[in-house]
């Protein structure tokens, strides 16, 4: 009996290790067809950019909306907001910020961040002191 | 009978050990069924475990392996902001996440399916400048994708096109956003402020239809390390509705204390749409149209971060008027 039951355990214990060593290592998942919604995180950022600049290009805001879909969050507008004011924060003159904050207004987010996109270019500061 | 010297077992004790025979190996049949259950279970739930709920490489999914239409509108995506930012490594560096060893054709394939199915001009253009970048060939490309003839500078990118249907109604919003966000810099008088401005000869030379042109936008804004020019400078960069370089557009450059002014066209080695300015560190520069339109601000000239020399700027202007 008791020589059985270390059988048994000897048994799962080397079906385990084989299992894991097979699925991890030997023949680790390969991911195919995979949508925008399994890249990593950084992954899908980026894709968000490409969203935002096809979207200045494209003006529209359905196919904007579609592709973002395919991301598959369900916080997506928080999550878009938040990554955008990321942008504004590290690189605020780059023409893909620009898209980014373009993209989350016709989203209807709203940034306390956003504002200085909003103002007209012919009243910028310098300007206002050289008295143009 | 009754005096054999060596007698055979009984029938009794040749069945016993036969019966005990019979149980050992049934003993060990169980125990290798048992070792066999148990490795067979345990394996398929290690195999379930790795492979289902917590794969290795869980996140490492990368665009190379998106589904085919998903991959194909990564590219379109990718041919569209390399239109607007021109930032040829950023694309390149995308590209290579796909892992085609084909892309080229792959761009090709996707231009042809661009057309068939009535994409944008606009939309088709780029994904024909993309694939004509990756090294594309044939009749469509050359078609939609005619070689551009900006100058070799490094600095001047390969001709991106800009991303806006020029025929349509101009959506400033979106690209004049850029310039208000650069915050004033108060300066002091720059001292001997060196433009290049053209003389006014060449302007009036210039073609005054195309110097008329009343509104403009920006397409990319780009700031560049200029390590191999004796003094920075602001490159300007203007194309028309189509696409085309624009000769004789007039540009201004303001500063603090002073205000310049030149024509695209008049530097031989450099496309008709492109002109400069020499400009000096740490003053802080506007750029803008003749009609005051496009305003681009806050243009500096600050130390490269990994080479000695000061960065400069490129920009790229479309015309949105047809000449």
């Amino acid at each position: 009996m008791r020589r059985g039951i270390f059988i048994f355990l000897f048994g799962l214990l080397f079906g385990t290790v084989a299992g894991l060593y097979l699925g991890w290592f030997a023949f680790p998942v390969e991911w195919v067809d995979v949508l925008p919604a399994d890249l990593t995180e950084e992954e899908q950022f980026d894709y968000l950019t490409l969203v935002a600049a096809t979207y200045t290009a494209e003006q529209n805001l359905v196919t904007a909306q579609q592709r973002l879909s395919g991301l598959g969050r369900e916080d997506w507008r928080e999550w878009m907001l938040a990554h955008t004011v990321d942008a504004v924060l590290t690189d605020p003159r780059s023409i893909q910020t620009a898209n980014l904050v373009q993209l989350a207004l016709d989203f209807g987010l709203e940034s306390p961040a956003f504002t200085p996109y909003q103002t007209e270019t012919t009243n910028t500061p310098e300007e206002d002191s050289n008295g143009q | 009978m009754a005096n054999d010297p060596s007698p055979s077992p009984s029938p009794t004790a040749r069945s016993e050990r036969r019966e005990r025979r019979r149980q050992e190996r049934r003993v060990i049949l169980s125990l290798s069924s048992l070792f066999a259950v148990a490795f067979t279970l345990s394996l398929i739930g290690a195999l379930y475990t790795a492979w289902i709920i917590y794969p290795l490489n869980d996140v490492t999914a990368s665009p190379a392996v998106l589904r085919a239409d998903y991959k194909a509108d990564y590219i379109y995506m990718i041919s569209q902001s390399y239109a607007q930012d021109g930032d040829w490594v950023q694309a390149q560096d995308r590209l290579n996440k796909l892992n085609d060893p084909n892309l080229a054709n792959t761009t090709l394939n996707l231009l042809e399916d661009a057309l068939r199915e009535g994409r944008p001009p606009e939309a088709i253009r780029n994904l024909a400048r993309l694939a004509e970048q990756l090294g594309a060939e044939g009749d469509t490309l050359a078609l939609f994708a005619p070689t551009p003839v900006l100058g070799g500078e490094p600095t001047v990118l390969p001709s991106p096109t800009a991303t806006a249907e020029p025929t349509s109604e101009p959506q400033l919003a979106d690209t004049e956003a850029v310039s208000p966000t650069i915050p004033p810099t108060a300066t002091p008088i720059p001292p001997t402020m060196t433009p290049t401005p053209l003389p006014e000869t060449a302007a009036e030379t210039a073609n005054e239809a195309e110097v008329a042109s009343p509104q403009f936008r920006l397409l990319s804004q780009r700031e560049i390390c200029q390590a191999d020019l004796s003094a920075p400078r602001i490159e300007i960069i203007i194309v028309d509705p189509n696409l085309d370089d624009l000769r004789g557009a007039e540009v201004f450059l303001e500063w603090e204390n002073g205000r310049d002014r030149a024509l695209t066209g008049f530097k031989p080695n450099n496309s008709a749409g492109y002109a400069d300015f020499t400009i000096e560190p740490d003053i802080s520069y506007t750029v803008s149209m003749s009609d005051g339109s496009a305003t681009t601000g806050g243009l500096q000239s600050t130390p490269c971060a990994n080479e000695d020399g000061f960065t400069g700027w490129v920009l790229r202007y479309q015309s949105l008027v047809t000449p």
